[in-house]
C-alpha cells in the first residue's frame, strides 16, 4: 500500500505541476488559479464519492444533499437561532452524518445484496427526497451565509485575489485526501474496508463485522459532505434547495471518474483538473461563443476518460 | 457484493441518473394549484351587479382599472377613479374607437400630479402620474415612446363575432393560468406567490367581479426552464382550459410558451423581456417595456445622473438577450459611454464562471456593470467581486433582480444597485396604491410583500384588459380591446397601450435602488422613461 501510495502521489504530484506549468506559459495563469480555488470544492464532493465507491462500490447520489442538509442546518442554528458558529458547525455536521446514517440503515443495507444499480438509483431517490424536503421547509428563495473567514484580500496569485476561506477549503481538500488515504493504507480499520469492499464473506469470516462498517463509512461519507457543504457555500454567494447537488455534484462526479474512482489522491487531482478545465473554458476567448462552454468541457472530460482511459488517472486497470 | 457490474456499465447508469438528478436539483415544486384563487364566484356577484361591471363607488384601484378601459380623456380627471368611473367598463368596449389612433406616441405631457390610477384613461393625467412621461419625448427615444412596431406585423384577430373562443370563461368565472420560475436558477418564495396571487382578484370579486365575473388564477411553476415552460402551458390550455395565459418572469421561458400560445390561439401576456422571438406573434402583448425599451433609460442614468463612462455589458449567454446586447451596446455608444467589456455567461453559470467573470470585470476597470441575469447569477457574481475587491455599480432592466429576496440574500456584496422593474418598491406602494396594502392585510393577515406587489400589478393591468373586453368576453373581444389603442393604466405596472401592430406598448418604468442597511430595494425614480 504504501508504494501504491507513493506512486499516486508521484503521479498527481507530476500531473498538477505540468498542467500548471503549461497554463503559465501560455497566459493561462489566471485560470489556473481560479481553477484550483473553485475545484478544490469539486474535490472535497468527489472524496466523499470515493470513500463510498471504494468501501461498497456504490455510486452515491446523495452525497450533495448530505452537505446541502448541513448548510442549512447551519443556516438554521446559526443565522436564524443565534447559536455561536462553532457550535452551529458542530451540530450543522451531525445533522449531515445522521442524514448519512439514516440512509445508510434504511436504504442501503436493506438492499446491500441487490444489484449496486439497484443502490445507485435508491441514492438518487434520498436525494431527490432530500431537496423536496429542502423546498418544503426552507422554500426555493436564495439564501446566504457568512464565511468562517471574512478576510478576503490576504493573498493574490497572478492578480486574482484568493480569499481565506477559499484558501480554508483548498487547504481542507488536500488535508483530507493525504488523512483517508493514510488511514486505508495505514490503519487496520481502513484495511478491512477494503477487504469488506472486495471480499465481504470472507472479511465476516474474519470476524469483521461488515454491517458496522458499513456505517462507519456512510457516517464519514456524510461528515465529508457536510464540510464540503459548509465551506463552499459561502463562496458560492448563495444556496437554495439542491446546492451542491446541482453545482458541484457533476463536477465532482467527474472528479473521481478522472482520479480513478477508488482513489483519494485521485479525488483531489481530479477535482482540481475539473476545476482548472472548466475555468480555462470560460476564460478563453475561443470558446466565448459556446453557451455554457465550462458544463460541456466538464462533460467531455468525462466522455474523454470513461471511454479512453476508464480506470482513471490514477486508478489501476 | 457477486454481483457488481463493470465499473463503465456503472457509470454510464451513472450518466444517466446524474441527469434526472441535476433536472430534480433545479426544484420540484410545480403544480401548485389554487382553486380557491376568488372567493365564492358569482354568487356574491349575482346580487350584486350583474353585468353592471365594478360598480361605481370601487375603491381607486378597481376604478382606475375601470376607468383605463373607459378610455377618452373624459375620465382623464385624476383621482376620478371613484364612482364615475365604474360605469366605463361596461362601455368601454364601445367607448374607445377615438383612442385607437397613436398608442406609441403616447403620453402627452400632461401634468396631473394626482395620482389616481384612473389616469391612465386619459392623456393627461396618464403623464400626470408619469412625470417622465412627460418628459418622455427627451429620452424616451425606443422605450419612452412606448411600444415599438417591430418587424413582421402581427394577424390581428378576428372581431368578436359575438360568439368567439369563451374557453375559461362561464357566467361566473374567468380561468387564466400563471407560470413563473418558483425554482430552478431564477427561485422566488413558493410561499409569497401563493400569498399574493389571489389578492386582487379577491378584491375585486367583493365588489362584483369583472361583468360578474370572477378569476380564478391556475399556477404553475416553470423551474425556470423553457421545455418546462412549455409542458406547464400546455398543461394550463389544454387541460385547466385557461382563457388566457400570463408569464411572471424569464426571458426564455415566456418566449417558449408565448409562441406555443399564439400557436393554440390563446392571449398570452407577460411583463417586457425581450422582442426578438415575440415580434409577430399575433397573441402576444407585453404589460411593461422590453430590456430593449429599457436600455435608453439606463444609458441615460449612467450618463447623466451617475456621470460614469466606463460601463461593462454582461448578460445571460441566450439568444433570446442577443437584440438587448445590441440595444444596450448602441444606445451606450451613442451616448459616449465607453464599453469596456461585454460578455455572456451561462444561465446556470459555475462558481468558477463568475469568479473569472468577476476578475475580468475587474480588470476591465468598468465603473458601472450592466446585467442581465438571473438573480442567483448576479448574486454569485457580486459575492465574488467582492472577493475581487471589486465592487462596481450594478445596473440592468429586468423584473426580478430588483426584488428584496435579491436584497436580503446579495447584500452586502450587490451595493447599491439599481434596476429597472415594471412595479415600484414597497416603500411608495401606500402613495401610489392604497388598496394593496388594506387587501393584502385583509386576505392574508399581513403585511405585503414585493412578489406580492408584482402579482398585484400585473392582476390590476389584466383586470382592466378583461373589463375593456366587455361583457361578451371571448380570446376575440380580449384581443380586439387590446389592439383598439386605449390605454391601460393602474399606477402600479405603467401606462401601456397596443395596436394591430404594436405589443410593446408600454411606456416607463420604475428604478429601484438596493438598500443595504435594510436588506431591500427602495424606489428612487417612478414611471420614468430618462433622465
Amino acid at each position: 500500500m504504501p508504494t501504491v501510495l507513493s506512486r499516486s502521489a508521484l503521479t498527481s504530484t507530476a500531473i498538477a505541476v505540468g498542467l500548471a506549468a503549461a497554463l503559465v506559459a501560455t497566459g493561462s495563469s489566471q485560470a489556473l488559479v481560479i481553477g484550483i480555488i473553485t475545484g478544490a470544492g469539486y474535490g472535497l464532493v468527489a472524496l466523499g464519492l470515493v470513500l463510498v465507491y471504494k468501501s461498497s462500490g456504490v455510486f452515491n447520489f446523495a452525497q450533495g444533499e448530505f452537505g446541502t442538509v448541513a448548510i442549512y442546518a447551519l443556516y438554521r442554528v446559526h443565522d436564524k437561532i443565534g447559536v455561536p458558529l462553532i457550535p452551529a458547525i458542530v451540530i450543522a455536521l451531525a445533522v449531515s452524518v445522521a442524514m448519512a446514517l439514516v440512509t445508510e440503515r434504511v436504504v442501503i443495507r436493506p438492499l446491500f445484496d441487490a444489484p449496486r444499480v439497484a443502490l445507485l438509483v435508491a441514492t438518487a431517490g434520498v436525494a431527490l427526497l432530500a431537496i423536496s424536503l429542502e423546498l418544503w421547509l426552507g422554500e426555493a428563495r436564495p439564501r446566504f451565509i457568512q464565511p468562517a473567514l471574512g478576510r478576503l484580500n490576504r493573498l493574490s496569485l497572478f492578480d486574482v485575489a484568493v480569499s481565506d476561506q477559499r484558501m480554508l477549503v483548498l487547504a481542507a481538500l488536500v488535508i483530507l485526501a493525504v488523512v483517508l488515504a493514510l488511514f486505508f493504507s495505514r490503519t487496520n480499520l481502513g484495511l478491512a474496508i477494503l477487504g469488506v469492499s472486495q471480499e465481504p464473506v470472507a472479511t465476516e469470516l474474519m470476524g469483521i463485522s461488515v454491517r458496522r462498517l458499513s456505517s462507519f463509512i456512510w457516517a464519514l461519507t456524510g461528515l465529508l459532505a457536510g464540510i464540503a457543504g459548509i465551506l463552499t457555500a459561502p463562496v458560492a454567494g448563495s444556496f437554495a434547495p439542491g446546492f451542491l447537488t446541482s453545482t458541484a455534484l457533476i463536477p465532482g462526479f467527474t472528479a473521481a471518474v478522472l482520479g480513478g474512482m477508488k482513489s483519494l489522491p485521485g479525488a483531489f487531482v481530479g477535482g482540481i483538473v475539473v476545476g482548472v478545465a472548466q475555468s480555462l473554458a470560460v476564460s478563453s476567448p475561443a470558446f466565448h461563443s459556446i453557451p455554457g462552454a465550462g458544463s460541456v468541457m466538464i462533460f467531455v472530460l468525462l466522455l474523454i476518460v470513461l471511454t479512453v482511459r476508464p480506470q482513471g488517472l490514477l486508478g489501476r486497470a | 457484493m457477486t454481483r457488481r457490474p463493470s465499473k463503465v456499465a456503472a457509470a454510464r447508469g451513472a450518466a444517466v441518473v446524474l441527469a434526472l438528478l441535476l433536472a430534480a436539483a433545479c426544484g420540484q415544486k410545480s403544480n401548485v394549484r389554487d382553486s380557491s384563487a376568488a372567493p365564492a364566484a358569482g354568487d356574491a356577484t349575482a346580487g350584486g351587479n350583474p353585468g353592471g361591471g365594478p360598480a361605481g363607488g370601487s375603491s381607486a384601484a378597481t376604478g382606475d382599472t375601470v376607468a383605463t378601459a373607459g378610455g377618452a380623456g373624459a375620465a382623464a380627471p385624476a383621482g376620478a377613479s371613484t364612482g364615475a368611473a365604474g360605469p366605463a367598463a361596461g362601455s368601454s368596449s364601445a367607448a374607445t374607437p377615438g383612442r385607437a389612433t397613436s398608442p406609441s406616441g403616447g403620453t402627452s405631457p400632461g401634468a396631473s400630479p394626482g395620482n389616481s390610477p384612473a389616469s391612465a384613461a386619459g392623456p393627461g393625467s396618464a403623464a400626470g402620474r408619469t412625470p417622465s412621461s412627460a418628459a418622455g419625448a427627451s429620452s424616451g427615444g425606443a422605450g419612452g415612446g412606448g411600444g415599438k412596431a417591430a418587424g413582421p406585423v402581427p394577424v390581428p384577430a378576428p372581431p368578436p363575432p359575438g360568439g368567439g373562443d369563451r374557453t375559461g370563461v362561464t357566467d361566473t368565472k374567468i380561468r387564466i393560468g400563471i407560470h413563473a420560475p418558483i425554482t430552478g436558477a431564477a427561485p422566488f418564495p413558493q410561499n409569497a406567490f401563493d400569498k399574493g396571487k389571489d389578492v386582487y382578484w379577491k378584491m375585486l370579486a367583493e365588489k362584483g367581479g369583472i361583468f360578474g365575473r370572477n378569476v380564478e388564477v391556475v399556477f404553475r411553476d416553470d423551474q425556470f426552464n423553457p421545455s418546462r415552460a412549455v409542458q406547464v402551458c400546455r398543461e394550463m390550455v389544454e387541460q385547466e382550459k385557461v382563457f388566457v395565459l400570463l408569464g411572471a418572469a424569464g426571458s426564455e421561458q415566456i418566449t417558449a410558451c408565448a409562441r406555443y400560445a399564439n400557436s393554440m390561439g390563446v392571449p398570452y401576456l407577460s411583463a417586457g423581456v425581450n422582442e426578438d422571438g415575440l415580434t409577430g406573434l399575433s397573441s402576444y402583448f407585453a404589460t411593461s417595456q422590453t430590456y430593449a425599451q429599457q436600455s435608453p433609460v439606463l444609458v441615460s442614468y449612467i450618463a447623466n445622473k451617475l456621470h460614469k463612462t466606463k460601463i461593462a455589458i454582461v448578460l445571460n449567454n441566450t439568444p433570446a438577450l442577443n437584440e438587448t446586447q445590441q440595444s444596450v451596446t448602441r444606445e451606450a455608444q451613442a451616448a459616449g459611454l465607453n464599453i469596456v467589456r461585454n460578455s455572456r455567461i451561462g444561465k446556470n453559470a459555475s462558481d468558477s464562471e463568475l469568479l473569472s467573470e468577476a476578475n475580468a470585470l475587474r480588470a476591465s476597470g468598468a465603473e458601472v456593470v450592466y446585467l442581465l441575469t438571473s438573480p442567483v447569477n448576479f448574486i454569485k457574481l457580486a459575492t465574488n467581486a467582492q472577493a475581487q475587491a471589486y465592487s462596481p455599480i450594478y445596473m440592468g432592466p429586468g423584473i426580478t433582480n430588483g426584488l428584496n429576496i435579491v436584497a436580503e440574500a446579495g447584500c452586502p456584496a450587490i451595493g447599491s444597485a439599481k434596476f429597472l422593474s415594471p412595479f415600484p418598491q414597497l416603500d411608495v406602494i401606500d402613495n401610489l396604491d392604497p388598496d394593496y396594502q388594506k387587501s393584502y392585510q385583509k386576505y392574508n393577515g399581513g403585511k405585503g410583500d414585493d412578489i406580492g406587489l408584482a402579482e398585484w400589478g400585473l392582476s390590476k393591468v389584466i383586470g382592466s384588459m378583461l373589463q375593456a373586453a366587455g361583457k361578451d368576453l371571448s380570446r376575440q373581444s380580449l384581443v380586439a380591446a387590446l389592439e383598439s389603442g386605449r390605454e391601460f393604466g393602474t399606477n402600479v405596472y405603467p401606462l401601456v397601450s397596443y395596436s394591430g401592430s404594436i405589443r410593446f406598448g408600454a411606456r416607463s418604468s420604475h428604478l429601484l435602488e438596493a438598500d443595504c442597511s435594510t436588506r431591500s430595494y427602495k424606489t428612487i425614480a417612478q414611471f420614468t422613461n430618462g433622465f
